[in-house]
């Protein structure tokens, strides 16, 4: 998917600035006034970040996904404050893109566990890669999170993980992190 | 689902369009149907539902993928990918459309096999109630 430019309004309505990044397979997308900062990083961090004063929950959405755990370097997105601070490892950042509101389509009407939470719709945008000869043309699917219902879940299942003692991952300071 | 020889329902006139999938010979009301395709790509969304294949995108619009074998059989382990290009019939289920990888389109049975009987070699097939079956997932 060539993510970047503009997915237009048919009436000319208000336009959403995305971020886009992959995650595994898919391309998803969160409003790029809500990036507080983007940082390389290891896949292997957990725990916390402090940044501008404030703690970032580092979230891995693979955990949650299901996906196997990555060994390699990927990028940090930290959205949001306060209690929903969170530091998110996406795989790479794919660029910005301009959405028109009235094309957020809700998930397929069986999506109807958690990833209600996770996800608050989709935009069919364009295949670019048609344009050079390969990829059918049929658009591709950029999926929508919300940040929020992905920490929410995170913490419930590291909570569900937490030894008996009720000690708590490190902070992630040091090594792994550059600005 | 109701199992009966295709020659022989209880309301005539409705056309049914018959597949394959696996060892399975099924039927679907056409008038349930929207339409048939073959697909070259599935975005994998995470899913808690164990018969989630994901999301395909067919000129334009975007419709949920199921496993439509895991969905009948009641299977609560990992979907069956299917290999890509995949045919997908897209069909229409009490609370919207979404698609499933057949292996074989058969026919469409028309009115007028109705009521005939039917051919010894005739196989018989399941039958879709798509509402049951969306209750059951």
């Amino acid at each position: 998917m060539t993510t970047s430019g503009t997915s237009p309004s048919r009436s000319g309505g208000p336009l959403d600035r995305l971020l886009t990044f992959r995650i595994g397979e898919v391309v998803y997308g969160v409003e790029a006034s809500a990036i507080r900062a983007s940082m390389a990083a290891s896949s292997s961090l957990r725990g916390q970040v402090p940044f501008h004063g404030e703690l970032f929950t580092l979230l891995d959405p693979r955990l949650l996904f299901d996906l196997p755990t990555l060994d390699r370097d990927c990028r940090a997105l930290l959205l949001g404050g306060g209690d929903k601070a969170v530091a998110l490892l996406v795989e790479e950042v794919l660029g910005e893109l301009e959405v028109a509101r009235e094309r957020v389509q809700s998930l397929p009407w069986h999506f109807g566990g958690r990833e209600q939470l996770w996800f608050r719709g989709l935009v069919v945008v364009e295949d670019r890669a048609a344009e050079n000869g390969w990829g059918d043309g049929d658009g591709e699917a950029l999926v929508l999170l919300r940040p929020a219902g992905l920490l929410a879940s995170y913490r419930a299942l590291l909570a569900s993980r937490r030894p008996a003692n009720g000690a708590s991952e490190p902070y992630a300071l040091g090594g792994g992190w550059e600005p | 689902m109701k199992r009966m020889a295709a020659t022989r329902r209880a309301d005539a006139g409705r056309e049914l369009l018959s597949f394959r999938l696996g060892d399975r010979l099924l039927a679907l009301p056409c008038r349930r149907v929207v339409r048939v395709a073959r697909i070259t790509s599935i975005v994998p969304l995470p899913s808690d539902l164990p018969y989630n294949l994901g999301i395909v995108v067919h000129r334009g619009v975007a419709a949920g993928l199921l496993d439509l074998a895991g969905l009948l059989d009641g299977e609560r382990g990992q979907a069956r990918a299917p290999t890509l290009p995949s045919l997908v019939i897209f069909a229409r289920f009490p609370r919207g459309v979404a698609g499933f990888p057949v292996d074989e389109l058969l026919d469409v049975e028309g009115p007028e096999t109705i009521g005939k009987a039917p051919a010894p070699e005739s196989p018989a097939f399941e039958v879709l109630d798509l509402d049951a079956l969306e209750s059951t997932g």
